[in-house]
Formats: structure tokens, sequence, C-alpha cells
């Protein structure tokens, strides 16, 4: 589903060089793999070029076997709505709009008639146990309703990947714990892949596969 | 449809700044649309006054009577302006043809004497469509004015209504007699004697202090004049199409006339509506200033707030370009906001301006004041609301263009 091939994408923090340095890993679909790796290991970097987010200086991303890095923002602009999906840590919902039209949103950028992603949306809301909260706002849901809406969202418009950046970073391990269930299942199901990046071992400990980043390089490469 | 619901929301998010933007755009309309209210009762008002005031629709003189002053009377007149009259009132276009002699000369009161400037008129047809009798009212109302009337259709009567300063100056009033003195179209000198039957207000201290009116019979006696007219004051069935018209009526009065519409004569019109539209011009572009710099506070402050918000919906597959649509979506629903609520204000306003019956001082020159009347000018508000959401939209572009230009992953990390 997903390859990375000797990935390097660099940046100078604080006078030095950071970043990912010839980081290669595949995820296949119907599975949920992490990034795992202390703060300022490159787990956002590597989610970043992944998500078509921040080209990569030097290396390949292929998508379904298709070399997507060198594509005009346009094309990119395009994979990430329909082949991509975004889980933050911060959920990164629209505040102004409901819990249903938070997910209705990629599938009304995708084309979809307002009935349509209505239903959609719906579907995948009830499919994260948000169906009766689909008129909420995000200020009137929880820390872990708002992320499982996140991911109702990234979902919604049946991505073949779907990245996560520490989303149970600002959640409790009550709530933390089933939504990593959930994703794992969700993967499952939906044979979408998850690239989860987490300092967390109770994410870690849930993975399909994981993949161990140090100072911007991979540990177990 | 989901940009526009989205800028719908936006729009109410932050509810005092929108208010306030609101509030500026809604003054914005409010001062255009009444100052084009008020523009229009002038234009109309003044209009009016050189139509009703000797002009009519379309003037037809001789050539040379526009170039420059007669050095006497009926220098460059229309030989048989009486049978052109005549041949113009049967045009299914023309309401009727007002032939007007303008001769000088002195009027004596005996001991004293003074230069005159004499307007010779239809006394039957002038007042059923000039302002004539309104004036002669204004004028009774002055000194020695008591008892005034217009002019007798008899021709064989020798009257005279003289402007209120002009009698002052003479120390004439209704009943008195005077001499007319001029001279002939040949040259030769002659009086007349005419009995004071009106004075006239025409509103401006100039005319008042010169002028002069007596019936066409009159001024023919006087000048010797038979069917020659300094000009013709033609009225139109359809004022509204004085231009072709003039044209029109210059072909079928064939050579040696032309014909003029009446806002190419009317100097003063067309010189306090120059004067006015480069005020309100002014006006306008502070007021656009104004509402530009409002409106595109309030969206870039939407912006700044938003910056991870914009970050979230690029990651999720928006365009550039339809991050600037958004934000032109949100300077839309802003301009229809502010010039609805400007249009509801600007017609209670006007309701209750046009209530009060405001008298407003007379013009400089003038010596009459009128009321104030805002009129409800279609034109001039859709013109509004249309110049100000242009403006809106471009405040709305500089924003648009920052949200766009936001790189992603910084905008997500944005706090």
């Amino acid at each position: 589903m997903l390859e990375l091939r000797a990935i390097t994408r660099t940046y100078t923090l604080g006078g030095e060089r950071a970043g990912v340095f010839e980081v290669s890993l595949s995820v296949a679909a119907g599975t949920l793999a992490v990034l795992a790796g202390p703060s300022g290991s490159g787990k956002t970097t590597l989610l970043q070029v992944a998500g078509l987010l921040e080209p990569p200086d030097d290396g390949e991303v292929l998508l379904e076997g298709v070399l997507v890095s060198g594509l005009s923002e346009k094309a990119r602009c395009a994979l990430r709505l329909e082949k991509l999906g975004f889980v933050f840590q911060s959920f990164n919902l629209v505040p102004v709009l409901d819990a249903l039209e938070n997910t209705m949103l990629p599938l009304q950028l995708q084309g979809f008639t307002e009935a349509q992603a209505r239903d959609r949306a719906s579907e995948m809301l009830a499919r994260v146990g948000l169906a009766d909260r689909l008129a909420h706002r995000p200020g009137q849901l929880s820390g872990g309703q708002q992320q499982r809406v996140a991911i109702a969202r990234a979902l919604a418009g049946s991505p073949r990947l779907v990245l996560a950046d520490e989303p149970t970073a600002n959640l409790d391990h009550a709530h933390g714990g089933p939504l990593l269930e959930l994703m794992a299942v969700l993967a499952r199901e939906l044979g979408t892949a998850f690239l989860v990046a987490s300092h967390d071992p109770a994410v870690i400990g849930r993975a399909d596969a994981v993949f161990r980043l140090e100072d911007g390089r991979r540990l177990d490469a | 449809m989901i940009l526009l619901r989205l800028a719908l929301r936006n729009v109410a998010r932050q509810r005092r700044r929108t208010i306030l933007s609101l509030a500026v755009l809604a003054a914005g309309f409010m001062a255009l649309a009444l100052a084009g209210g008020f523009m229009s009762q002038t234009f109309e008002g003044l209009a009016d006054g050189a139509i009703r005031g000797g002009l009519g629709h379309v003037q037809i003189l001789h050539p040379k009577a526009l170039e420059g002053d007669e050095g006497q009377s009926l220098e460059f007149s229309l030989p048989d302006g009486e049978g052109l009259a005549a041949r113009l009132r049967r045009d299914p276009a023309v309401a009727e043809v007002l032939p007007r002699i303008q001769f000088m000369g002195l009027l004596s009161s005996g001991p004293r004497s003074v230069a005159f400037l004499g307007n010779a008129v239809d006394p039957a047809r002038e007042p059923r469509f000039m302002a004539s009798l309104d004036q002669v009212k204004d004028g009774a109302k002055a000194i020695g004015g008591k008892g005034s009337r217009w002019l007798s259709a008899d021709p064989a009567v020798r009257e005279v209504i003289l402007g209120i300063g002009l009698a002052k100056g003479l120390g004439a009033s209704v009943g008195s007699g005077l001499t007319l003195m001029s001279t002939t179209k040949d040259g030769a000198l002659n009086a007349v004697d005419v009995e004071v039957v009106g004075l006239q207000d025409l509103g401006l201290k100039e005319l008042n202090d010169r002028t002069l009116t007596v019936s066409l019979e009159t001024a023919a006696v006087l000048l010797d004049a038979g069917p020659a007219r300094s000009r013709l004051s033609v009225l139109l069935k359809c004022p509204e199409n004085a231009g072709p018209e003039a044209l029109r009526l210059q072909a079928l009065a064939k050579e040696g006339v032309v014909a003029q519409p009446w806002f190419e004569l009317a100097a003063f019109y067309r010189q306090v509506r120059l004067l006015y539209f480069a005020i309100f011009g002014f006006m306008g572009l502070v007021l656009a200033l104004v509402v530009l710099l409002a409106t595109a506070n309030t969206l870039l402050m939407s912006v700044l707030e938003r910056v991870r918000e914009f970050g979230t919906l690029r990651a999720l597959g928006l365009r550039p370009g339809q991050l600037v649509v958004l934000l032109q979506l949100e300077g839309a629903v802003l301009g229809l906001l502010g010039s609805a609520l400007g249009l509801a204000l600007t017609l209670l306003l006007r309701a209750g301006l046009n209530a009060l019956h405001l008298q407003m001082p007379a013009p400089p020159g003038t010596s009459h004041g009128y009321e104030l009347r805002i009129f409800f000018v279609p034109g001039v508000y859709l013109a509004a609301f249309l110049g100000l959401q242009a403006v809106i939209q471009i405040s709305a572009l500089f924003p648009g263009l920052k949200a766009a230009r936001l790189r992603i992953t910084e905008a997500l990390r944005h706090i």
C-alpha cells in the first residue's frame, strides 16, 4: 500500500540538522503500523512526507505501487483528498461544523452530493460509536469523542491510507485504548492501512508492524 | 456548497467583529444611498428650474445666438419664428412650442431709468408649461407686489411684469406706469408705455435686478419684430427624449436654425452636477477606503485565528484556490448582510427625514430655500451595493491569498 524508499527530509533546528535520513519502510493494506520513537526522532516528519504534505529531499514515496513523491501540488491535493486520511494529535476538527458536517467535509470536497455525503458520514460516525452525537459541535464533545469524529472523517472518503500523528497523546488511557482498538478493527474491516506515529507503549503493543526511529534513522532496518 | 456553509458559519463565528463590520458596511451604504437621493433631488430641482424657467426641453434658435451676445435685439433671430412654431406644434412628439423674444433696453419711470433684459412670451400659452405664475406669486410677497397677476392675453394691452429688484430700483409697484425704450431690429429708437401688473421673483438676485416680462405683442410693437422671434422653447410629450428629439427637430426645421436639448444650454445645471459628482465622488472614495480597511481587518484577523484550521483543510485536500474562494464567499456574505442592513436603515431614515419636511437654506446666489426630500433611486442603491461589494471582494483577496500561501505543516503546528 505505502512504500517509502530511502526518504531523507531535513530541516535545521537550533543550528543542527534534524529530520529523517534514508528511511525505508512499507505498510500493507489492512494493517496498523506504528512509527515508534521518542520526541524528535523524526516520526512526524516521516508522516508528513508519507502524507504528501511535504516533499522529500531525497527518496521516493509510492502509493499502491505508484510513485507519487514528485507530483505537482494540484495532484498531491487530489491524492490527499481521494486516497489519504489524516488524524491529528489535537483532533483538528472544524469548530463551526458539527460532527456530521465535519465527517461530510472530505466527501463533499470529493464531489459527493449532500445526501450521499450525509448517509456515508452518518454510517461512519455510527461505526465509531457516535450515532447519537451527529449534531454536536467539537466544543460539545469530549476529547475521545472528538478523536472518533476525526477518525470517522479520515475514513469517510474510503482512503487507502490513514496517517495518524500521536492520536492518543491528548487522551487518557481509558479513551486511548478503545480508540486504538477501533483503528485496528477498522483497518482490518475496511482494508485501509494505518500508519500511526506514537511513542505510547499501548499503541505500539497493538500494532501489526512497528518501525522504530531514533535521530531520524530506523533502528530496526 | 460546503464552502458556502463554511463561509456562513465563519461569518457568524466572531459575532462582535462581524457586527462591527456590518455596522461599517451599513453606514457606508446608507451614506451613499442618502447622498444619491439628495443629489437626485437637487438635479431634478435644477433640471425642472431650467426647463420650466424658460428653456423648455428643446430650444430652437439662430446658430449665431449660441456664439455670443447680440449687439442689438433680434440681431440673431428666427425671421419667421411664429410660422416655425405653428409648424412644429403639428409634430406628434411636441406638446407645445413657446416662442420668445429676448431683448434689452431702458425702463423709465420718469425721473429714473434702468437698463433691463426683457423676456417676451405668449401670455396664454406660457403659464401652462412654465414657472411664470409661481414666480409672480412669489413676487407678490415683495414690497409693491401686492395684487400681482399674470399678463393679459389681449394683444392690444401693454403690460409688464418686473423682477422684484428691478421694481425696487425704479421705485415701481403694481399699477405703476412705465416706459419701455429699445431699438427696433432696424436700429431705430422706439418706446412703449406699459402698466406694471405684477412683480416676479426669479430666484436669483442678478435676474431679479434686471429682468422684466412682457407679451410677445408688446415686444413686437417695441422692436418692430413682425413674426421674428429670438427662440422657440419646445416642450416634448416625452421629455427624456430631449437629445434625439433635438436632432430630429433640427432636421424638421430645415436650415438656418439649431435645436439644442435643454441640458446643453443649462450651464448652471451642468456646473452643479459636475460639482456634486466631484464632491460625492470624493466622499465615495473615502467611504470605500474605510470599508476596505474595516473588512480587510476583519477577514485578516479571521485568517490569523484560523491558521491551523486552514492547515487541516489543506491536508484534507482543499486546494489553495478553494481557500481564496472561501474568503471571497465570507466577504460576499458580509457584503450582502451589510448592504441589507444598510438598505433597511436607509429606507427608515429616508422616511423619517422626508416626514420632517426640513427646510434647506437658499443655495448661494438664489433667493429661495427648498424642502429637503431624499429620493428613492434604485440605480443609486444598486450602485452603492455593487460598489461596496466590489470593495469587499478586493479586501478579501489579500487574506485569501495569505491563507492559500500557508505551508500546510507549519499551519498544522500553529497554536
